[in-house]
């Protein structure tokens, strides 16, 4: 089974995708398009309570779960010829999966510009 | 044949989109909210009709029914990890027409635990996943699809805008020929008739 076009499916059946995907899929399916992005937003499960940490230092926003689970978004400078390109808070960049931690990393030519895209999209798509 | 009683020896006749019908026994058909609310404390005179779904997705939810009669009352979403074998099976032998089929005849048909497994199944495909590879599963359109599609409907809305344009000169026209008086729209006739006539006999 390659293709499933899951936004043709009954809303009700897309809502139930939409509130068992974990947080690990969260982040790469609300890129696929503002469309889904405000579909993930409304739909995702919202009854385990997502605590965001940003670390200042090492610039990267952290996504921890009530179970002790960790996602890390990273801001690293430069590029990566291997990433993907995806449009985060109106700015596309390079994204991809970090080899290092649990989670993505996103190339950025200002990192601080990054770091503030990085947690307005995130503290965002994660309110409840 | 369609008697309101509770007994799982009941058969009940279903329709398919094709008008063939089949047998499902009551038990296996009690598994849908949506037959309980409609035909369970009323019955039903002749065969019930599902006349969106084709046969072979109707025979597919209500093999499933039939399986899963003797399990234990549905409690929550199973993860994909606890589903027996005959459940792996049932649902790897699925083209991809066919789940999508099954999986809205199945919300339709309200059965909870058919959903529900069809709904984590999706989300298991979907795990593990970048963003692009995402985008090919769920088949949404790429940036380079969507800015083709956008330069079409211009070019398109381009043509309807000259083809409105045209219609409304055209329109314009015959306006100031019908506003003519008919003396006068016969003088001009006339008029053009003899210069024509004129060029005619100098040739």
């Amino acid at each position: 089974m390659s293709a499933l076009p899951i936004l043709e499916l009954p809303i009700l059946v897309l809502m139930k995708i939409l509130r068992i995907i974990d947080v690990e899929t969260v982040i790469p399916i609300s890129l696929c398009s503002r469309k889904m992005y405000h579909l993930v937003k409304t739909f995702r499960d919202k009854s385990d309570t997502l605590r965001l940490k940003i670390d200042g230092i090492d610039l990267r926003v952290q996504l921890a779960t009530p179970d002790g689970n960790y996602h890390e978004v990273e801001v690293v400078a430069g590029t990566s010829e291997t990433a993907e390109w995806v449009k985060i808070d109106g700015h596309l960049v390079p994204i991809d999966r970090s080899r290092k931690h649990h989670g993505w990393n996103t190339y950025w030519d200002d990192k601080v510009k990054g770091m503030q895209s990085i947690m307005e999209y995130l503290s965002d798509l994660l309110s409840k | 044949m369609t008697s309101p009683a509770s007994s799982s020896e009941v058969k009940y006749l279903i329709e398919s989109s094709e008008g063939n019908t089949f047998d499902v026994s009551g038990a296996a058909l009690r598994q849908s909210n949506t037959f309980n609310a409609m035909f369970l404390n009323i019955g039903a005179d002749g065969p019930i009709p599902f006349t969106d779904y084709n046969e072979a997705t109707l025979k597919k939810v209500f093999e499933y029914c039939e399986h899963s009669v003797n399990e234990e009352n549905y409690s929550g979403p199973k993860h994909q990890d606890d589903l027996s074998k005959w459940d792996l099976n049932f649902f790897n032998e699925m083209d991809q027409k066919m789940f999508i089929d099954v999986i809205n005849a199945s919300n339709f048909l309200d059965i909870e635990r058919l959903t529900s497994y069809c709904c984590e199944r999706i989300a298991r495909m979907l795990r593990g996943k970048n963003t692009q590879e995402m985008i090919k599963v769920i088949t949404l359109p790429t940036a380079e699809e969507l800015e083709a599609k956008q330069k079409v409907e211009e070019k398109k809305a381009a043509a309807a805008k000259k083809v409105a344009e045209k219609a409304a000169e055209t329109a314009e026209k015959t306006e100031t020929l019908e506003e003519l008086p008919v003396q006068q729209l016969v003088q001009t006739t006339r008029n053009k008739l003899t210069r024509k006539y004129l060029s005619f006999s100098n040739e």
